[in-house]
């Protein structure tokens, strides 16, 4: 089985993602998990407009992407989604990946906590620190890492914060 | 005649307003969105939206910084929406600008399709 990354991002596919994570790396492979999107085609061209060619790029449904993640592809992969409930759906299918990477993640009517030390916004509801910190338990790699290049935080130094 | 809306990541707007104020003066038929660090998704949203509505009924032409960003994927759905009247065009440079501020006479589909053939003809390497 190839690697696979996880990515958190309510802007999906972002070109901070493309253009730094992706080579930083060595992704072939970029699934996109979205509903809404997946469904409509017009949005599905919008959204792989700014994707370069080398990568092989969907954008599924949740279903679609248990379908896939349990392909036995060689390829490495990063999978984004836009909240951390989503990983609650795909829990089996990550349960092996390399690093659980999150990214921007704007601020909502329930997001009760704010993310200092990391460079870029992280807000998170209650229901979101629950289930990232049962998938760090599970023994995942969390981190709130924007750019590759900006300052992170690991999961833990945001827990003992709480 | 159709109406041009910049926009892009940080002061790209602005500069680029700034840069035809200072070579040919800026027309009124040309708007500037800026989408500064701090935004977010929904509020650019919100100042796209609003400038379109302002401008309902007339043709547009939404010229963005970047393929696939943000401020290309509103300017997108916005034409999307309405592609008889409205066109999204990416990555233009100074030259094609100019030529828009100049003379935006024209359906936005030849409006891009003509600045797209400037910027491309405009790029040089020296020596």
């Amino acid at each position: 089985m190839g690697k696979l990354y996880v990515r958190v991002d309510d802007r999906l596919i972002h070109g901070q993602t493309v253009v730094a994570w992706c080579p930083t790396l060595g992704i072939q492979e970029i699934i996109a998990v979205d509903d809404v999107s997946a469904a409509n085609p017009m949005l599905k061209s919008i959204l792989t407009m700014g994707v370069p060619k080398n990568y092989k790029t969907s954008i599924v449904t949740t279903q679609e992407a248990r379908e896939l993640l349990c392909d036995g592809s060689e390829k490495t992969r990063l999978l984004i989604v836009k909240f951390p409930q989503k990983l609650e759906e795909l829990r089996q299918q990550i349960a092996g990946c390399e690093k659980l990477i999150l990214g921007n993640l704007a601020k909502r009517p329930d997001t009760v906590h704010k993310v200092s030390g990391a460079t870029g916004i992280f807000y998170l509801s209650d229901s979101d620190v629950e289930i990232l910190d049962s998938l760090a338990q599970s023994g995942i790699d969390v981190v709130f890492h924007q750019l590759p290049t900006s300052a992170k935080t690991a999961w833990k130094d945001f827990k003992a914060t709480l | 005649m159709a109406e041009i809306i910049v926009i892009g990541h940080g002061g790209y707007a602005e500069g680029i307003r700034s840069n035809l104020e200072m070579v040919i003066g800026v027309p009124e038929a040309m708007h500037f969105l800026n989408f500064t660090m701090g935004m977010d998704r929904s509020e650019l949203e919100a100042s796209l939206n609003t400038l379109a509505e302002s401008l309902k009924g007339k043709e547009l032409l939404l010229c963005v910084d970047l393929p696939g960003a943000t401020p290309f994927q509103l300017a997108a759905i916005l034409s999307a929406q309405d592609p008889e009247h409205c066109r999204t065009v990416v990555g233009l440079n100074s030259m094609a600008y100019m030529e828009l501020a100049m003379d935006p006479s024209g359906t936005p589909e030849d409006l891009a399709r003509h600045a797209m053939e400037t910027t491309a003809n405009s790029l040089a390497l020296f020596p």
